[in-house]
């Protein structure tokens, strides 16, 4: 059964009407525009912890125009996306306080309208029940997001920026195609209807469509010989940026690979070997190279490639507990490599220059910044008493579980070579070198630092599994979830 | 009630973290009452109990028995003596952070001790591996030594994990009594699989040929107090590895060949370590690789040496623990006085050290396994159990290893305190009485173990007994291996009495005039104050143009072609990000028609 109302339509319909009054008073609000935004992803966030809570029940569907779903436009939520939406809510909050102190020069007004559509496609594209307007909220996102890369207004900047637009673009385009093969097999673009009448059509078929969706989403999912564009979007953007680009954006790719995944060919079996074993040379791809980065945003943004590896791989298992195992994973990724970011984005902005180098010393002025840059790239690494232990040991169990020893072993190799590079960083912050304070951390910055920092050593201390399980089940038998939405 | 302990160990290092915010003192004494607490509190539980406990969704199994007594015994004494040692360095600017790492990594490895269940012991191995590295990491000096410890560290505690994924895979329990029941059922190829899987991992962190290279430069140049704790008690961890893993579970039902190679694998260590130690310059490098040699004899008696090389090795682990914490501790008054760890630029000291003089002496003469010390009766059996195993390589190894410690003991020694004190030297005073608390108890143990050793020989029965190895034939001052009897009571009376009826001729007889130390004459020609008489470089030099071929078996360099390699290829690889557009929708579009390709 699934409950009726309207409370996640909020969760895009804010930031959207914000966004656009932001933009016609933009030259009223100049002083207060980064506060307004501050506040309404507040404000967002709180309704999805409340969301969230009421899902704790049954799910919900929103149905727009009063129209029922197959005709009619509706948004369809469930545990498993209404967590998502909240963690990136708050991350959504972390990031826009951050802004607050961080964006300092350029057109604020554009960065924080900009910003606020990136969560209206976020939101949207987690929430959505069909397929059209799910591309509809991926291009919100992923239009806002080239023009967030190339904010800087820096020649780097707008380059890559530019490479992202292009290559993103040919995504959405694969991704449109896909969508138009979908509708002129099954004649539908509700996710519920097409997850009944798609089992009927043409098994070569579901392969034009599974590879048309593989290539489109798996340019945003940072899959390897599709995630070019990342790492210079990634060390190009600011921080801020670069936080939700790597906690966010390309998370947005992978829900849509796994939504599509599971709901168009969840019986095809080469399909998702094939999204696995890119999973896997993503994961060690991205980890080498990252091992010879000694920018420190391009070097995080390869980790972030090698991360997405190791998610995808246990997400597209087919195994119940590597999938939850996953989502944990997915999770620790997003907050470390948030709280990455903006540790060390904020040092090395301010020291005008992103050669790891410039952190030589940090602990000694910035303790919590740093602190921040040490457990994050710890919880990264799957170093006990974090949260990442627990995921990548529960990983690891679960392709024992299944037999996939060698796995175990290209993981394992995958994570040296993350040691490696995390332990040089962390060698550079103890280096007592410039010990005079530049600059200080304002004290909220700091404060978000500190959450951060306590979210992954409480989870690794105490991970909250919950009903997490429970959704994780949901989700894989989406097919028998989105029934209900026809006939509830 | 065990559960609270528990949790009293492990908060008990972050009340400390608090009281540093008040005052170091109290933070410092509060840390030392805390290993006296955990010391009493340790003889006082002695006996057996599990208690099992839910932690991250897993179970865990912890038992405390002799296996963890002997251990968590070694920990906590040290641990008292680290932290009574570090009382008069507080005037120096000191770190909180610093302390209540060390005071963390104490609890980590105490639980360490404890766990009996795969994943309760990875997760507190890696734990200790990161606190380790971490603050060795902030040290001045031993940042690159810190990264080159945890690369090892790392890469053994993942082939460990591959070792006991592969043994839970195949046998599906995690505690190490019920693999142990069911170790039978695994075939031989697996067996020997996991096996060495696991014990790469202990080599690793016994420091091991072809492993040994990130430990002389750890020990070498982290912190002093560190360098107590690295040696006496976090290369101790290797032992309690391959004891649960040889003894515990697979019960030394392993194939001959894997257990052979691993023996002498250890055995060739302590050959070329001895020989590297005579060369180094730093005392505490000196000490590191003495240590590397200490381990792997132990090693090498567990593995070869049958029941008394079971006792023997444990016994000498316990020994090492004792006299190399006293040469690290000495050394580190050295430096604290000094400044200084190189043996080029200290000596003489004689005078101005007496009773660190006298504590180095006794530890030396433990280290060379010379009667009346601790350090004899443990290498004795190691000699023993090997001859009766017939493991005589190995044995002859050991001779000329222990032949050339002599050379490096000495070295030590005499470029400490013998010879002529440097001019800025000459105000050095003994250390304060808290150094000395814990030189002199350390140096009575050494001397109490050489006469009765029995007393310790206690402890590692209890081990023994445990894991069904066997008993050995001893009383409280006599140890006999296979017919062949040593009354190290007798002995340590018989070297005693020479001892002082040469010092009493000595005495007596002597004509000695005592003299300045720039009174002296070569060859007719006369030496000024700048120019002395005590040589200490290249003191080996003719000894290490005979022997320069042990630089075969330096390793460093072959992991530096490695770390070469893995970069060119890295490199390599990096060039397909071109940061050319035209390159990159290329390989996109060839990608889309590889699949195309492979699904019709």
């Amino acid at each position: 059964m699934v409950a009726i109302n309207n409370y996640p339509l909020y969760l895009i319909l804010t930031p959207l009407s914000v966004a656009f009054f932001l933009f016609m008073f933009k030259s009223y609000l100049k002083k207060v525009i980064g506060v307004l935004s501050f506040l309404t992803l507040l404000f967002n966030s709180g309704i999805a912890l409340y969301v969230f809570k009421l899902i704790q029940n049954k799910p919900i569907m929103v149905k727009l125009a009063n129209f029922l779903p197959p005709i009619g436009i509706n948004l369809y939520v469930t545990g498993f996306n209404s967590l998502l939406v909240l963690i990136a809510s708050i991350v959504g909050v972390f990031v826009s306080l951050y802004s607050l102190y961080y964006i300092k020069e350029g057109d604020k007004s554009r960065y924080y309208i900009l910003l606020l559509l990136f969560f209206v496609g976020i939101n949207g594209i987690l929430l959505t029940g069909d397929i059209f307007n799910f591309f509809v909220f991926f291009e919100i996102l992923t239009i806002s997001a080239f023009a967030l890369v190339g904010i800087g207004n820096k020649k780097l900047s707008i380059e890559a920026g530019f490479k992202y637009l292009i290559q993103g673009s040919l995504g959405s385009l694969f991704i449109l195609v896909g969508i138009g093969l979908i509708y002129s097999q099954v004649g539908t673009l509700n996710f519920a209807d097409i997850s009944i009448k798609i089992k009927e059509i043409d098994i070569s078929m579901k392969y034009l469509i599974g590879i048309f969706f593989i290539v489109g989403l798996g340019i945003e999912s940072a899959l390897f010989p599709l995630n070019f564009w990342l790492p210079d979007a990634h060390s190009m953007a600011p921080s801020s940026i670069s936080a939700i680009l790597s906690g966010l954006a390309i998370n947005a790719g992978l829900y849509g690979l796994l939504i599509i995944s599971y709901i168009i060919f969840p019986d095809v079996r080469i399909l998702f070997n094939i999204i696995f074993l890119l999973g896997i040379i993503t994961m060690l791809m991205g980890e080498f190279l990252a091992f010879r980065q000694d920018n420190y945003k391009r070097m995080l943004a390869f980790s972030s490639t090698g991360q997405m590896g190791l998610v995808v791989i246990s997400l597209f298992s087919g195994s119940i507990t590597l999938f939850i195992a996953g989502l944990f994973q997915l999770f620790n990724h997003i907050f470390a490599k948030v709280l990455l970011f903006l540790s060390g984005g904020y040092i090395l902005k301010n020291e005008k220059d992103y050669n790891s180098c410039r952190l030589n010393g940090a602990f000694y002025r910035y303790p919590i910044a740093s602190t921040g840059i040490i457990v994050g790239a710890l919880s990264l690494l799957g170093i006990p008493l974090t949260l990442g232990f627990y995921s990548k040991i529960n990983i690891i169990l679960g392709f024992s579980s299944i037999n996939k020893v060698w796995i175990i072993i290209l993981i394992l190799l995958a994570s040296l070579f993350e040691g490696f590079y995390f332990v040089r960083i962390i060698k550079r912050l103890f280096i007592r070198e410039n010990l005079e304070k530049n600059f200080k951390i304002p004290f909220l910055i700091n404060i978000i630092f500190i959450l951060l920092i306590l979210f992954l050593i409480v989870g690794g201390i105490y991970p909250y599994v919950g009903n997490i399980s429970k959704y994780s089940k949901e989700f894989l038998d989406s097919t028998k979830i989105l029934s209900e939405v026809l006939n509830g | 009630m065990a559960d609270k302990i528990i949790l009293i160990l492990l908060l008990a290092p972050f009340a400390g973290l608090f009281l540093g915010w008040i005052n170091r003192y109290i933070r410092n004494i509060y840390y030392t009452l805390l290993s006296i607490g955990a010391l009493i509190f340790l003889f006082y539980v002695k006996g057996n109990y599990n208690f099992e406990f839910n932690f991250l969704n897993f179970k865990f199994y912890f038992v405390f028995d002799s296996i963890s007594f002997f251990f968590l015994l070694i920990i906590w004494g040290i641990s008292l003596a680290i932290f009574l040692f570090s009382l008069p360095q507080l005037k120096e600017k000191s770190d909180n952070i610093y302390y209540f790492l060390i005071s963390f990594l104490f609890s980590i490895t105490s639980f360490l001790t404890l766990s009996r269940d795969i994943i309760s012991f990875f997760f507190l191995w890696e734990l200790m591996s990161i606190i380790t590295f971490l603050i060795t990491v902030m040290n001045k000096n031993s940042k690159d030594a810190a990264i080159k410890y945890f690369s090892f560290s790392l890469a053994g505690a993942y082939s460990m994990l591959i070792g006991i994924i592969l043994l839970y895979n195949k046998i599906g329990v995690v505690d190490f009594t019920s693999i142990a029941n069911s170790i039978s059922n695994l075939s031989r190829g697996s067996s020997i699989l996991i096996f060495s899987l696991i014990i790469i991992n202990f080599f690793i962190k016994g420091a091991v040929i072809p492993f040994y290279v990130w430990l002389p430069d750890l020990h070498g140049k982290a912190e002093c107090k560190f360098s107590v704790f690295l040696s006496s008690v976090l290369l101790k961890f290797s032992i309690l590895g391959i004891v649960l893993l040889y003894f515990y579970i697979f019960k030394q039902d392993i194939f001959y060949a894997v257990k052979i190679t691993a023996g002498y694998l250890a055995s060739i260590t302590f050959l070329v370590m001895s020989f590297i130690a005579v060369f180094q310059k730093s005392a505490k490098r000196l000490l590191a690789y003495s240590s590397i040699a200490n381990i792997s004899y132990a090693i090498t008696a567990i593995l070869l040496g049958g029941v008394a090389g079971f006792y023997g090795g444990m016994f000498h682990i316990l020994n090492h623990t004792i006299f190399k914490g006293l040469l690290f501790i000495v050394v580190a008054g050295v430096v604290f006085r000094t400044g200084t760890d190189n043996l080029d630029e200290l000596g003489g000291l004689i005078k101005r050290m007496p009773i660190s003089f006298v504590a180095m002496l006794i530890a030396i003469i433990a280290a060379t396994g010379v009667p009346p010390m601790n350090g004899f009766v443990s290498k004795w059996m190691i000699y023993s159990s090997l001859f009766n195993n017939h493991a005589y390589l190995a044995m002859i190894f050991l001779f000329i290893s222990s032949t050339v410690s002599f050379l490096y003991v000495y070295r030590l020694i005499h470029g400490i305190f013998l010879g002529q004190i440097q001019e800025k030297h000459l105000k050095i005073k003994e250390v304060p009485i808290f150094m000395l608390i814990p030189i002199i108890v350390l140096t009575l143990l050494t001397m109490f173990l050489g006469y009765f050793p029995g007393y310790g020989l206690n402890i590692v029965k209890d081990i023994a007994l445990k894991l069904n190895i066997g008993v050995l034939d001893y009383t409280t001052h006599t140890v006999t291996i296979a017919n062949s009897r040593v009354d190290t009571f007798f002995i340590g009376a018989l070297f005693m009495s020479l001892f002082i009826i040469s010092f009493i001729i000595f005495i007596i007889l002597s004509k000695s005039r005592r003299v300045s130390q720039y009174d002296n004459y070569n060859a007719g020609q006369v030496l000024t104050p700048e120019q002395k008489y005590h040589y200490t470089e290249n003191f080996y030099k003719p000894f290490e143009r005979t022997v320069i071929y042990w630089k075969i078996f330096d390793f460093n360099n072959l992991y530096a072609k490695l770390s070469e390699w893995i970069e060119y290829i890295f490199d390599w690889l990096r060039k397909i990000y071109s940061g050319s557009l035209q390159w990159y929708i290329t390989v996109i579009l060839l990608f889309m028609i590889v699949l195309f390709y492979i699904l019709f």
